[in-house]
């Protein structure tokens, strides 16, 4: 005959508690990386406009362009000739006010210009002082009229990614250290179920390493599995809304900007969980053989 | 093998536990320790099994000192004593055959030699027929001549019965020699 399982309940409650508390922290790491994402993908529209006089020589302009090219944290530029630019600004104003767009005269003013991007190596946060400093050396050279970068949208937009990403890491830490607190009570009120065993096993003279070992096995046991299955479920999720993004909701053009957490945090996910389990038990039983039976008065 | 020379406990409050107590029983010796409620029984059951330090006095057992004996000697002193519990405390999750063979588990010793000793023991306590039933699923009377045999198995120098017959009826008591 098996003996009664009296435990099966705990063990599965402690199960979904802790993997809910996972799931929240996997959650909370998807939005960060994906937010970030998409951060870098609005970043991708900071870039400086450097306009030519109208009178510039094709030696002036390709001095111009090895000039802006050599600098390290340049990435692309991009050379908009004034056939370019006015048939670009006749497109785009046609429909507007048709009469600008046949001023010949009016439109003669629009200077060629080169259009420059900085790496994506280059920080969000560093983009505005290098954009500065690019700007004020691009100023000095012959030929150019004029240097643009959209001063307030890059300023605004850098403060908006500081402030975001400090949130988030605010965040995690928050649910990390909830996490932590949750599982270990959880744990603990196992391993006060169990506190007979612990009693029998410290009497008869286990060392305190002997009678942790298995509740931190379990601990570990438990972070895996739940770290696995929280895992599992934050993937159906994102599935879910990534259908949705390519879908439904496809004029936001985020779909293919979505991405699931990399092998590597996958990895060090699952590594964090095994450890946050095994940390989780080790506060509940290190102070053992001070001793549960001492200390809850065995009565003679 | 058990000595208290001039022992004193107190207890935050103060609460005056033990005062003056001297005691020496001798290897062999058979002795029942009775009293009212809050006679001191307990902390003294503490003392003897090294879960409470006296506040001032010497204490020895089975050749240890209790009064400054190491932490990480504790474990290895308790080794050399048996206890049964009032309510027995059997792991209800391990057959009788493994609540028995704990001792031996603890203390290292090889699986055959425990498979040996634990049928040796549990035919002494008539119950090597039932060497794969759970706890809750035997008699009380069953459930205390496990908790013996679990306190003998490894051969203690000291023996302690915590009300050993105190969960059982007046018949069953009688049955178990207590």
């Amino acid at each position: 005959m098996r003996p009664p399982q009296k435990n099966w309940a705990l063990k599965l409650s402690t199960l979904v508690v802790v993997t809910a508390c996972f799931v929240v922290m996997g959650a909370a790491l998807l939005i960060s990386q994906n937010f970030r994402n998409i951060l870098t993908l609005w970043g991708e529209d900071v870039q400086m406009t450097v306009y030519l006089a109208q009178d510039l020589s094709d030696s002036g302009r390709q001095d111009i362009q090895a000039r802006l090219k050599e600098n390290d944290e340049v990435g692309a530029v991009k050379f908009i000739s004034q056939e370019k630019a006015l048939g670009d600004f006749r497109s785009q104003m046609a429909s507007y006010a048709p009469d600008i767009s046949q001023d010949e005269e009016l439109l003669r003013l629009i200077p060629a210009s080169f259009q420059v991007q900085l790496k994506s190596s280059v920080a969000t946060a560093d983009q505005m002082p290098v954009l500065q400093k690019l700007s004020e050396q691009v100023k000095g050279l012959q030929g150019v009229e004029e240097v643009s970068y959209g001063q307030d949208w890059v300023e605004k937009y850098a403060a908006l990614v500081s402030a975001i990403e400090l949130t988030l890491q605010a965040l995690c830490l928050v649910i990390l250290l909830a996490s932590l607190f949750v599982m270990s009570n959880a744990i603990r009120a196992s391993v006060q179920a169990r506190k007979d065993e612990i009693v029998v096993l410290e009497m008869i003279g286990a060392t305190p390493s002997m009678i942790r070992k298995p509740f931190l096995m379990e601990g570990a046991l438990l972070g895996v599995s739940s770290s696995l299955i929280a895992m599992v479920l934050c993937f159906v999720v994102y599935v879910g809304i990534k259908n949705l993004l390519t879908t439904k909701l496809s004029f936001l053009q985020l779909g293919q900007h979505i991405e699931f957490l990399g092998p590597v945090v996958l990895v060090a996910f699952v590594c964090v969980g095994t450890a946050l389990g095994a940390f989780g038990s080790y506060l509940c039983v290190r102070r053992i053989n001070d001793g549960f039976a001492g200390s809850q008065g065995t009565t003679v | 093998m058990i000595e208290f020379s001039h022992v004193y406990k107190t207890y935050p409050g103060p609460v005056h536990a033990l005062k003056n107590v001297d005691l020496r029983i001798d290897k062999g010796e058979f002795v029942f320790l009775t009293g009212p409620s809050g006679a001191g029984k307990t902390t003294l059951f503490k003392m003897i099994s090294a879960y409470d330090v006296a506040t001032s006095g010497d204490v020895k057992v089975a050749g240890h000192d209790l009064l400054t004996i190491r932490d990480t000697q504790i474990p290895f002193f308790r080794r050399k004593i048996g206890v049964i519990f009032q309510d027995f405390k059997l792991l209800k999750d391990r057959t009788i055959f493994e609540n028995v063979a704990l001792p031996l588990q603890v203390r290292g010793d090889k699986t055959p030699a425990i498979q040996r000793r634990v049928y040796e023991v549990l035919e002494q306590v008539g119950l090597a027929h039932k060497h794969d039933q759970y706890p809750d699923f035997v008699s009380g009377g069953e459930q205390q001549r496990t908790a013996i045999a679990r306190a003998i198995i490894h051969q203690p120098g000291v023996l302690i019965a915590d009300e050993p017959t105190g969960n059982l009826d007046p018949r069953l008591s009688e049955e178990s020699g207590y």
